[in-house]
């Protein structure tokens, strides 16, 4: 395999959690930028509660649709900013939400999409799977990318990495 | 300077129908795991549910939750967690992600997308209640129907550092 998919930075939640993920610096020598989050928040009500996201510090101009699934239905909402949900502390101990995200184009001078696919599994009735499409209009290089939980903390154990990808090799 | 960290791990094309395949001796030094299927149309049915289990636990220790076309369900204490519906009529695809795979501070759960241009476009949620890291996943077809030959299974590795 080409040597295109490269590690930036990771973050590791210690004991206490976290009130933001940040990755701060990025590099501009990428195309297109993953992000993999494997978290659950340290909010003691409900089973799911969303994460969000801001590039370069910016909370304007996102746009976003969502689908999800609950397990009996399936519909669709708009939130800005929203990258899915995680698992909180309604949900069984020890389960953590995967989000993953993909930005293309994210030096370019263009409106910066991405895409974004989240779960929330609990062994019970209430469960989500999330998939959403957004953009952020501006024309800003992508420089720092911060998380940020609906409510709580991210919790202890949560993981975020950060990954490169370049169309050459 | 960062270093490349996706990595393919095993592949194999099957050469015969089979109802399940397992993958075996996966090393604990990668952070998340991908499982890609570039399947063939599957016979026995016009569709059938693919399953995954991982370490060869049988128990009902699995779940899962689906979204397909317009549709939501969803499967509690159950034996296998499902991850797509291949169909008879044409190849499908299906991805299969387990994050922090060998965290034994936690559950492992996936994230799955599975389509066939011509029946179903599917995201799935899969939940093995267990914090041991995983060697093995075993892929298992529903409905006695079959993976056919021609279908490729590759499994890649992706590291955090």
């Amino acid at each position: 395999m080409a040597n295109t998919y490269q590690a930036i930075a990771t973050v590791t939640v210690g004991s206490g959690g976290v009130g933001t993920i940040d990755f701060t610096s990025i590099p501009q020598t990428y195309t297109d930028l993953v992000l993999k989050l494997s978290s659950r928040t340290t909010l003691v009500t409900s089973v799911a509660s969303s994460v969000f996201f801001s590039f370069n510090s910016s909370t304007s101009n996102f746009n976003n649709i969502t689908f999800y699934g609950s397990g009996t239905s399936a519909s669709t909402f708009n939130e800005a900013r929203n990258a899915g949900s995680q698992n909180s502390g309604g949900s069984t101990s020890g389960i953590f939400a995967n989000i993953n995200i993909m930005i293309c184009g994210y030096t370019t001078s263009n409106n910066k999409a991405y895409l974004a696919e989240a779960s929330v599994e609990n062994n019970a009735t209430e469960a989500y799977i999330y998939g959403n499409a957004s953009t952020w209009t501006d024309s800003a290089a992508i420089t720092s990318i911060t998380l940020t939980p609906n409510a709580g903390s991210f919790a202890e154990y949560s993981t975020a990495t950060l990954y490169g990808i370049k169309n050459t090799v | 300077m960062p270093t490349p960290t996706y990595n393919c791990i095993a592949t194999t094309t099957l050469d015969a129908s089979v109802t399940f395949f397992t993958l075996s001796s996966i090393p604990a030094t990668y952070t998340d795991l991908v499982l890609v299927i570039n399947g063939a149309p599957i016979t026995g049915g016009t569709a059938m549910d693919s399953n995954w289990q991982v370490n060869n636990n049988t128990g009902s220790n699995y779940s899962d939750i689906r979204l397909q076309n317009n549709y939501s369900d969803k499967n509690n204490n159950a034996t296998s967690s499902r991850f797509g519906q291949p169909q008879n009529s044409g190849r499908y695809i299906q991805t299969l992600h387990f994050m922090d795979y060998a965290n034994t501070n936690i559950y492992k759960s996936a994230i799955a997308r599975s389509g066939n241009s011509t029946a179903v476009s599917e995201m799935y949620c899969g939940l093995w209640r267990s914090t041991a890291a995983i060697n093995s996943i075993t892929v298992i077809s529903g409905q006695s129907r079959n993976y056919t030959a021609g279908t490729v299974v590759t499994l890649y590795g992706i590291k955090a550092a």
